[in-house]
């Protein structure tokens, strides 16, 4: 059999029904294979675009009963510029820990190490932002390489696996074994907490008068959303999100951290128990660790070095996060608290932006994805609430052009979800291309450019830096294009907002197809 | 403080480029790394020193362990532990000096010429034995890093 097809087998065994990718010649083998496959195939328009669509992909596939795909997202590029182009990618799925197998074609094997034309080293180069790396030498490993690279990006702390497969190897021919189970001795991720540390946990809840969830990104990674739920609704346990771990309830405090909602982080402050779940505590949630001073602190996540690096907890335990919540509960009363200590402050919008968003929750399905990119568009963003939503953003690298690619991958695992790509109009242009690929595949994008002719975060954080002189580096105005005249260059349906008229947005949301507003602010 | 950690790794190509990568990208200090293939032909063991404060050890402990490659992490304490170090030193100078300098210090002459003295130092710590050589022209040294195992029946896994 040849390499590329044992390859694609291997792929389908996995579950993978979509792949996202840009072809060129050191990965046309594969292509080819794939063409011959059941598993789809979208073109985008920069590699890049091909990972962040990989990353959407992956985040509301790991949805459990939303779709039944494989939950994690797959991308294919060439050799060199091509591989180079998916880095940035890449290390936004390490960043956000997102599940995604990257697959790369390579130069001939005898010609790596000779610089040779659209040569990279892009195991080499991928080294610090990848869970792990393979380049493919022998065609009879792909089998179990690809199967040791899907239960790796998936198991424990989810992150990338990049595969690198010379174009020779790919047009090899092989005699595959496909393996029914993975022995990976140097891998055996704890997925159980230890049950003396949960019963500490519970003790220290137990005598809290006001204990406070931090909710984090792993609380989706673990599709622990349903018993975080129960979980509070029972206890009457308030909680507070990071960035990544918007959505995990619907009656939540909100975000805490320099982006953070006032009451969210009151309540940090306010709190004497904290149990951060699935969460880093990172320097933007937690920007000042000396706050935590005199709490008793439970830490829970996945990865045993994520404890005692950036907060020092008393409880620290090791535990996949919907495991730790059911083995917890085992532990307490059926009612710890009959009412919360803190409950959540409805706010009016303050800004037209904001009211705008407001309207667009108001007149948006309580289940839509809202796919945001980076900057204060994706503040005001995160501020939009949904009951069963989801927000997907570039939490840790904080990658530009992030919301297109992702939300084409949103919507390719999830037809029928309504999914809102909110960008402002610094990272819509570095993505739009991908308005190329929205027309190519009929894609229903709902798509809102928030569009202040500036680098508005930029600006905003050198004025309070003491810069205030950065207007040279941060006006778009002299360049920006007309975005609706764009969109409909497209063929996409667009139309131009200057009063925040929310008409726009009934528009916008009735519309079958795609459709962009031009939000100018 | 100077620490050792033994590490148990998959004798694959690239693993060292990811190990020696994790150190720098994240700031951990390495004084010195020796690797080699184990009894095992499928392993290599390593022995890093390191200077780090407590907590930064215990990050390079659970740092290492995540690494894929990495079956077996153990810090080895100076107590519980036997250590050696192997040093090549090429020396100008009186042979007849050199060769008594290594008489008292327990070094070895390995090569030698009218030139030059070529000698093999092993000790668990050779820097006070390196000193004794002060006194001479040394053209070049060598050193392989520190190597260490558990004392007694204690074995890695």
């Amino acid at each position: 059999m040849l390499a590329s097809i044992a390859l694609l087998k291997a792929l389908e065994k996995e579950g993978v029904k979509d792949i996202f990718g840009y072809p060129g010649a050191a990965i046309n083998p594969f292509f080819a294979a794939l063409a011959e496959s059941d598993i789809r195939f979208t073109l985008v328009r920069a590699e890049i675009s091909a990972g962040f669509a990989a990353n959407g992909y992956a985040r509301v596939s790991g949805k459990v009963g939303v779709i039944s795909t494989n939950p994690v997202g797959v991308c294919a590029v060439t050799s060199g510029a091509g591989a180079l182009g998916l880095l940035p990618a890449i290390a936004c799925a390490y960043a956000d820990s997102i599940p995604i197998v990257a697959i790369t074609g390579q130069v001939k094997t005898a010609e790596v190490g000779s610089d040779a034309f659209q040569e990279a080293d892009i195991t080499g180069a991928a080294e610090p932002f990848v869970k792990y790396s393979y380049l493919i030498k022998n065609p009879n490993d792909i089998p179990r390489i690809i199967r040791e690279a899907f239960y790796l990006a998936s198991a424990g702390r989810q992150g990338p696996v990049l595969i690198d497969i010379p174009v020779d190897v790919q047009e090899a021919e092989c005699a595959p074994d496909f393996p029914e189970t993975i022995s990976l001795r140097s891998y055996n991720p704890t997925r159980e907490g230890n049950v003396f540390q949960i019963k500490k946990a519970a003790d220290v809840l137990s005598a809290s008068k006001r204990p406070l969830i931090v909710a984090g990104g792993g609380i989706h990674s673990s599709n622990a959303v349903s018993s975080l739920r129960n979980f509070t609704a029972s206890h009457n346990i308030p909680v507070v999100t990071t960035m990544m771990g918007l959505g995990s309830v619907s009656d939540s405090l909100g975000m805490i951290g320099i982006h953070g909602d006032p009451t969210a982080n009151k309540a940090l402050l306010d709190s004497d128990a904290l149990i951060f779940i699935g969460a880093r505590a990172g320097e933007r949630s937690i920007p000042d660790p000396s706050v935590l001073r005199g709490k008793e602190i439970i830490h829970v996540d996945i990865d045993p070095a994520e404890l005692g690096k950036n907060i020092i907890p008393r409880v620290p335990i090791v535990s996949d996060c919907g495991d730790f919540l059911e083995k917890i509960s085992g532990k307490l009363p059926d009612k710890l608290f009959d009412t919360p200590w803190a409950s959540p402050v409805k706010t009016a919008p303050e800004t037209p932006l904001d009211r705008y968003f407001n309207t667009l929750s108001e007149l948006t399905p309580p289940d839509t994805v809202i796919a945001s990119d980076v900057g204060n568009n994706q503040i005001k963003a995160s501020k939009i609430r949904l009951a069963d939503g989801r927000f997907l953003t570039s939490g840790g690298m904080g990658s530009m052009g992030y919301a297109l690619g992702a939300s084409i991958g949103a919507m390719t695992a999830c037809r029928g979800r309504n999914i809102v790509c909110i960008a402002g109009d610094g990272g819509f242009q570095m993505s739009f291309a991908e308005l190329a690929t929205i027309k190519t595949y009929s894609l229903p994008a709902k798509i809102i450019v928030v569009n202040d002719s500036s680098l508005g975060m930029v600006k905003d954080a050198a004025v309070s830096m003491g810069i205030p002189t950065l207007g040279f580096a941060t006006d778009l105005s002299p360049g920006n294009p007309d975005f609706t005249a764009l969109a409909k260059s497209y063929g996409i349906k667009a139309e131009t907002v200057t009063d925040f008229n929310t008409d726009s947005l009934k528009r916008m949301l009735q519309s079958n197809s795609a459709y962009l507003i031009n939000l100018v602010i | 403080m100077k620490r050792i950690y033994s590490v148990l790794v998959e004798n694959r190509s690239g693993v060292l480029s990811r190990i020696a990568g994790l150190f720098s990208r994240r700031g951990f200090n390495i004084e010195s790394l020796a690797v080699g293939v184990t009894e095992t032909s499928d392993l290599s063991r390593m022995t890093i020193v390191t200077d780090a404060d407590e907590r930064t050890f215990e990050q390079i402990r659970k740092q290492l362990s995540k690494m894929i490659d990495t079956v077996r992490v153990k810090a080895l304490s100076p107590d519980e532990s036997v250590s050696r170090e192997l040093v090549l030193m090429k020396l100008r100078g009186k042979n007849e000096s050199i060769a008594a300098v290594c008489e008292k210090t327990g070094a070895k002459i390995i090569e030698e010429t009218d030139d030059t003295v070529t000698v093999e130092i092993t000790a668990s710590d050779v820097s006070e034995i390196l000193t004794a050589f002060d006194e001479f022209e040394i053209v070049e040294t060598v050193r392989t890093g520190v190597i260490s195992l558990q004392k007694g029946n204690s074995s890695i896994i």
